[in-house]
C-alpha cells in the first residue's frame, strides 16, 4: 500500500522515503504510457527554458494553454521539460490510476496528500481531483485531472502550479506568490496578504500603462540582480473592482458563470500593454491592509517582508521545496523593500506606484524662441547639457524672422524637436509646445536663459520625494546685460502671494495640472506667467520653491514687461480674474440633470455613482417624464434629500432634460443619463477646470462603454464594440454654469437625436468653446433598452438637426 | 458592362430641406449642403439608375451642353466616391424616384463641413442600425 504523508500545517514539510512511493510513481507514469489518443504538442518558452506540453484532447490544449499564450512558440528544439496532460474522461485506459490513489486516500478531509522523493515529487488535491508528479531526473511531469471542464476556476487561470514549483526548483528559481509589474525591463514584485490588493494594483496599474509581467505567481531566477519570468497571463478580479470598473466585465473568462468574486481574465484580451515576458528585478513592494489620505512608501524590515512572501507562497503550494525557504531569503536580501500604504483613492494610488517604478520619466522641455539667433545656442546647449538625460528639447519658434531656425536646425542632437508658427506671443507659443509634449513632467525655458547642469536632476529628485507635489520652482541669478535702472523686475508685483523667484524658465511641472486648470492664456500678452501662478494657487495645487540656484536669468531691456502702463492693465485683469474664481469657488453648487424614463436599477446604479464623488453635488434633479412606474419607490432605498423628482408629461429627453433644468437651483448643471456611470472625481476635475480656465464654457469628458452584466452574448456579438477610451462629447459628461447654458439656451425639444448638435452649434454661435478633459469620467452601459435609434423617426430628427445647422450657417452668411 | 452606384444608408443619414439636402457621413463625421441640381443627382443616384440613365435624366431636365453635363457628374459623383458617401455596385438598388421639380439650373455643388466632427464620431450609439454598428468586429 502506498503510503501518503498527509500535510500537516504545524510540522511544515515532512520528507518521506519510501519504495512504494517509487513504485507507486512507476505505475503512474507507466499509464500515460499507454493512452491510446493522438497527442497534441504545444509548446512554451520560460527565459532559457523550452517546455513541451503533451495534452490528449483538444479541449485540454485549449483550456490549459490560454494562460500560457503569450509564451507560446513554435519551436520543439532543445526541450528542456516536457508535461504530459491527460483527464480520466477519455485518456486513461485502465482503471489502476484510481484505485491507486483511493487506496492510499484513508482521510477524505485532508485536501492534499504528498510524497517527495530524491527525484519525484507528488500531489494529489482531493478536493479539485488535480494530480501532479515530476520526475526530476527525467525532466518530465505528469498531471491528471477528472475533466478539464470541472476544474475549478483557479486551476484554469493558473494551472500547473505544483509542475512549474518544481520545474523552477531544477532551474535555479523560484515560483513565488505574487505579481510583478515592469518598467523598462525594471520589475517591482507586489507582494501583501491576501486580499490587500495585489490583483487590483497591477491589473489597474496594468490599464494605466505599466507593463505586467504577472499576477499571481511568477517564475524568479536566484542571481545576484534575480530575473523576473512571467508564467501565466491571467488576472484575479475582484467583485468590488468590476463595479468601479464595469467595462473590465466583458472581459472576465469565467462571466457566464456569475461567480464574479473569483473573476479571473487573461491581460493579453485588455487593450493596450500587452504582457512583459522578464525584467530584472529591483525590489519588492509589500502592500499593506492600512490606509491613509495620501498614499506613501515607508522601509521596512527585511523580515517582514520573508515572513509574509514565504507564508503565502507555503500556503498556496503545499509539499513544496524545503530549500525554497533558503530562496527567498537569498531573494529579499538581494532587493529593495518598500512598504506600500494606500491612499482613499485608487487612481492616486496608481499614479504613485507607477511614478515611483519610473525612475527616469520623460521630461519634455518647451522652449519659445523668438528672434534670438544670438543667444538660443548657449540656452539649447544647456538644456541638451543636462545631467538627466531623458528629455525631449519642444523648440517653438514664434515666427522669427532671423537666423534662429538655421540655428536650430544645425544641431544634431535627436532630442530635439522644432516647431514653426506666426507670431503669437510667448503663452500661445508654450501651449503649443504643451500640446506636443509626451513626458510625464513639463519644465519651460526661455531663450535667453541657461539653465545649471544639475536643474532637471534636483528637481525631479525633489518631485519624486513630495507625493502630491505638481508645480515645483527654484531661485534664479538675475544677469543684466544692460543698465539696471530701467528694470522693474525683479521687484515683487504687489499682492500676489509667493511671486518673487517664480520664472517660467524655472517651473517644473506636472503635465496633468494643464488639464486640471487649463494652459496659459493667449489673451495675456504679458504677465502670463503671472496669470498662470495666481490659478495655480487659487486651484490649491500644491507648489514648492527650491532654495537652490538652478538658472541664469538674463535682463536685456527689450522685454514688453517694461511697460509699466500696459503692465498695470493686465494686473489689474489677473487679479479681477482671481477674484471671480474664488468667489464662485465658495459657491458653487452643482445640480446633477437626470432626465428619467421607465427608469429600472440601473438609476439606483447612476445615482451611487453620483453620490459617491470625490466632490459632492448640492441636489440630483430628476425630470421623470411620465414614468410608468413609481421613481420615487425605486429610489426610496436612498432616503437622500439631496435627490429631488419632478414629475411630467412625457415630453422626451430634451423636454425632461429642459424640465430638470428649470428646477434647478444650483449655480453648474452637470447631465447623466439614468443608466450611466460617472467615475469618481468626475466633479471635482471638472469643476477645477470650468472655474480655473475662462477660455472654456463647457467640460466634457472621455467615456467608456460597457456591457450592462445582463445581457446575452447575442446582443454582444450584434453590438460589438472597439473597448477604446473615446471623447465624449455627449450629454453625459457635460458641465457648463447655469448662466452660460441659459444664454445658450434650451436643448430643442423637437428633435429626438441630434439634439445636442444642435445645442453646441448654438453654444459655439455665443462665441463659446467647450473642451474634452482626457480622464475618463464616464461609462456608458450598452444594454437592451438604449438603441433607440432603430427607430426610423429618430434618424429622421438626427438629419433634421444638422438641416437646421446648415440653414442657419447659411442664414448667418447672408 | 453597366455600372451603378448604392447609397449607403448604413453610415448615410440626408434629409431634404427646401431643394437643398443635407447629408451625415457618420463613418467620417462630417456633413454636406448640397444645393439644388447637386442635391437632382443624388436622388437619381438614389433611385438605382445605371450610370448613362443618370446622365440621361441629368440632360432632360437641365438644358445643358453634353460635355458640360458630363463634367457635371463627373465630378460630383467622383466627389460623392471620395467621401464614400456612395459605393459602386454591379447591380441596381431602386429607390424612389426623385421628388424635385421645377430646378432653375445653377452649377451643382457640395459644401463640406467638418465642425462636428469630433462629435459625430464619437457617438456609436447614434450609428447603430439593426445590422449593428458599420465598424466590424476585428474577427
Amino acid at each position: 500500500m502506498i503510503r501518503f504523508m498527509k500535510l500537516q500545517k504545524r510540522d511544515g514539510h515532512i520528507k518521506a522515503m519510501n519504495k512504494s512511493h517509487d513504485s507507486f510513481s512507476l505505475k503512474f507514469i507507466d499509464s500515460f504510457m499507454h493512452i491510446e489518443q493522438t497527442p497534441i504538442e504545444k509548446f512554451i518558452a520560460i527565459g532559457p527554458c523550452n517546455i513541451k506540453f503533451v495534452f490528449y484532447n483538444n479541449l485540454m490544449a485549449e483550456i490549459l494553454i490560454r494562460p500560457f499564450q503569450h509564451l507560446v512558440s513554435e519551436s520543439s528544439d532543445k526541450i528542456n521539460f516536457t508535461i504530459h496532460a491527460a483527464e480520466d474522461s477519455v485518456s486513461i485506459p485502465t482503471p489502476n490510476f484510481k484505485m491507486l490513489i483511493s487506496d492510499g486516500i484513508n482521510d477524505s478531509l485532508n485536501q492534499n496528500l504528498y510524497f517527495n522523493t530524491d527525484t519525484r515529487h507528488f500531489l494529489h488535491n482531493t478536493l479539485a481531483t488535480i494530480t501532479s508528479l515530476v520526475d526530476t531526473q527525467t525532466r518530465d511531469a505528469y498531471y491528471y485531472i477528472d475533466s478539464v471542464e470541472n476544474l475549478p476556476d483557479y486551476e484554469k487561470a493558473a494551472p500547473f502550479r505544483m509542475i512549474f514549483h518544481w520545474f523552477g526548483v531544477m532551474n535555479n528559481m523560484n515560483l513565488i506568490h505574487g505579481a510583478v509589474i515592469a518598467n523598462n525591463g525594471a520589475g517591482w514584485l507586489l507582494a501583501g496578504k491576501g486580499g490587500v490588493g495585489k490583483s487590483t494594483m497591477s491589473l489597474l496599474s496594468q490599464l494605466n500603462g505599466t507593463p505586467l509581467l504577472g499576477d499571481d505567481y511568477v517564475l524568479i531566477e536566484n542571481k545576484d540582480i534575480p530575473i523576473a519570468y512571467s508564467l501565466y497571463n491571467s488576472i484575479k478580479v475582484n467583485q468590488d473592482i468590476i463595479e468601479k470598473y464595469p467595462f473590465l466585465d466583458q472581459y472576465l473568462a469565467n462571466r457566464t458563470s456569475h461567480d464574479y468574486d473569483k473573476g479571473y481574465l487573461f491581460a493579453d484580451e485588455i487593450p493596450g500593454q500587452g504582457m512583459t515576458l522578464s525584467a530584472k528585478l529591483k525590489g519588492i513592494i509589500m502592500i499593506t491592509g492600512e490606509s491613509s489620505d495620501l498614499p506613501s512608501f515607508n522601509k521596512i524590515p527585511r523580515i517582514k517582508a520573508l515572513s509574509v512572501i514565504g507564508s503565502s507562497t507555503i500556503f498556496q503550494m503545499p509539499g513544496i521545496n524545503r530549500n525554497f525557504l533558503r530562496g527567498i531569503v537569498e531573494l529579499v536580501n538581494a532587493l529593495d523593500i518598500r512598504e506600500f500604504i494606500l491612499g482613499n483613492s485608487i487612481k492616486e494610488n496608481l499614479v504613485f506606484l507607477s511614478d515611483f517604478i519610473d525612475e527616469s520619466p520623460l521630461i519634455s522641455v518647451i522652449m519659445p524662441i523668438y528672434n534670438g539667433a544670438d543667444r538660443i545656442m548657449k540656452s539649447i546647449a544647456s538644456v541638451l547639457n543636462q545631467t538627466y538625460t531623458n528629455i525631449e528639447l519642444i523648440i517653438i519658434d514664434d515666427g522669427s524672422v532671423d537666423e534662429s531656425s538655421e540655428i536650430v536646425k544645425r544641431m544634431s542632437d535627436d532630442r530635439i524637436k522644432y516647431y514653426f508658427q506666426d507670431n503669437q506671443g510667448p503663452a500661445a507659443a508654450r501651449n503649443k509646445g504643451i500640446s506636443f509634449a509626451n513626458g510625464r513632467y513639463i519644465a519651460f525655458i526661455d531663450h535667453d536663459d541657461t539653465w545649471y547642469e544639475n536643474k532637471l536632476e534636483k528637481q525631479l529628485t525633489h518631485m519624486k520625494n513630495h507625493s502630491g507635489l505638481c508645480v515645483l520652482y527654484s531661485r534664479h541669478n538675475l544677469i543684466y546685460k544692460g543698465s539696471k535702472e530701467n528694470y522693474i523686475w525683479p521687484q515683487k508685483i504687489k499682492g500676489i502671494p509667493r511671486f518673487n523667484y517664480e520664472l517660467p524658465s524655472s517651473m517644473f511641472i506636472d503635465r496633468n495640472v494643464f488639464h486640471r486648470i487649463g494652459v496659459y492664456n493667449p489673451t495675456y500678452m504679458v504677465l502670463e506667467d503671472t496669470e498662470l501662478h495666481l490659478r495655480i494657487l487659487d486651484s490649491g495645487i500644491e507648489m514648492h520653491t527650491l532654495d537652490d540656484y538652478l538658472l541664469d536669468k538674463y535682463i536685456h531691456g527689450t522685454d514688453p514687461l517694461r511697460n509699466l502702463a500696459v503692465n498695470d492693465l493686465y494686473i489689474k485683469r489677473l487679479f479681477t480674474a482671481s477674484v471671480k474664481r474664488k468667489h464662485f469657488l465658495k459657491s458653487k453648487c452643482i445640480s446633477v440633470i437626470i432626465p428619467a424614463y421607465n427608469p429600472d436599477e440601473h438609476l439606483i446604479s447612476c445615482i451611487k455613482s453620483i453620490l459617491s464623488q470625490t466632490l459632492t453635488p448640492y441636489e440630483i434633479v430628476i425630470a421623470d417624464d411620465g414614468s410608468k412606474n413609481d421613481v420615487a419607490k425605486l429610489l426610496s432605498c436612498f432616503n437622500e434629500p439631496r435627490i429631488k423628482i419632478f414629475r411630467q408629461e412625457n415630453k422626451g429627453i430634451s423636454g425632461a432634460r429642459n424640465f430638470a433644468i428649470s428646477k434647478a437651483t444650483g449655480n453648474i448643471l452637470a447631465f447623466i443619463d439614468s443608466d450611466d456611470l460617472w467615475t469618481e472625481d468626475k466633479l471635482q476635475l471638472q469643476v477645477e477646470r470650468l472655474i480655473s480656465d475662462s477660455s472654456v464654457q463647457a467640460v466634457f469628458g472621455c467615456i467608456r462603454q460597457f456591457y450592462s452584466p445582463e445581457v446575452d452574448d447575442a446582443y454582444r456579438k450584434k453590438y460589438y464594440f472597439k473597448d477604446e477610451v473615446t471623447k465624449g462629447v455627449i450629454p453625459g459628461t457635460l458641465m457648463i454654469l447655469k448662466e452660460d447654458f441659459e444664454k445658450v439656451g434650451p436643448f430643442n425639444e423637437n428633435l429626438r437625436l441630434g439634439e445636442l448638435f444642435d445645442w453646441i452649434h448654438r453654444f459655439k454661435k455665443q462665441g463659446y468653446n467647450y473642451t474634452v478633459l482626457p480622464d475618463v469620467m464616464m461609462y456608458r452601459r450598452l444594454h437592451y433598452n438604449n438603441n433607440g435609434i432603430l427607430n426610423k423617426q429618430d434618424r429622421i430628427d438626427f438629419a433634421k438637426a444638422f438641416a437646421q445647422i446648415v440653414k442657419d450657417k447659411k442664414n448667418e452668411r447672408s | 458592362m453597366s455600372e451603378y452606384y448604392h447609397i449607403d444608408t448604413d453610415v448615410t443619414l440626408s434629409e431634404k430641406i427646401d431643394n437643398d439636402t443635407v447629408v451625415i457621413n457618420l463613418t467620417n463625421g462630417c456633413y454636406y449642403n448640397f444645393n439644388p441640381t447637386a442635391s437632382y443627382i443624388w436622388e437619381l443616384i438614389g433611385c438605382g439608375l445605371r450610370k448613362e440613365d443618370i446622365h440621361n435624366r441629368y440632360t432632360s431636365v437641365f438644358d445643358v451642353p453634353d460635355d458640360e453635363s458630363k463634367k457635371d457628374l463627373a465630378n460630383i459623383i467622383g466627389f460623392l466616391l471620395d467621401n464614400e458617401l456612395i459605393k459602386k455596385s454591379n447591380s441596381a438598388l431602386s429607390g424612389p424616384d426623385p421628388t424635385s421639380s421645377d430646378i432653375a439650373y445653377v452649377k451643382p455643388a457640395i459644401e463640406k463641413f467638418d465642425d462636428m466632427q469630433e462629435m459625430l464620431l464619437l457617438d456609436p450609439i447614434h450609428e447603430v442600425t439593426e445590422k449593428g454598428w458599420p465598424y466590424k468586429s476585428d474577427e
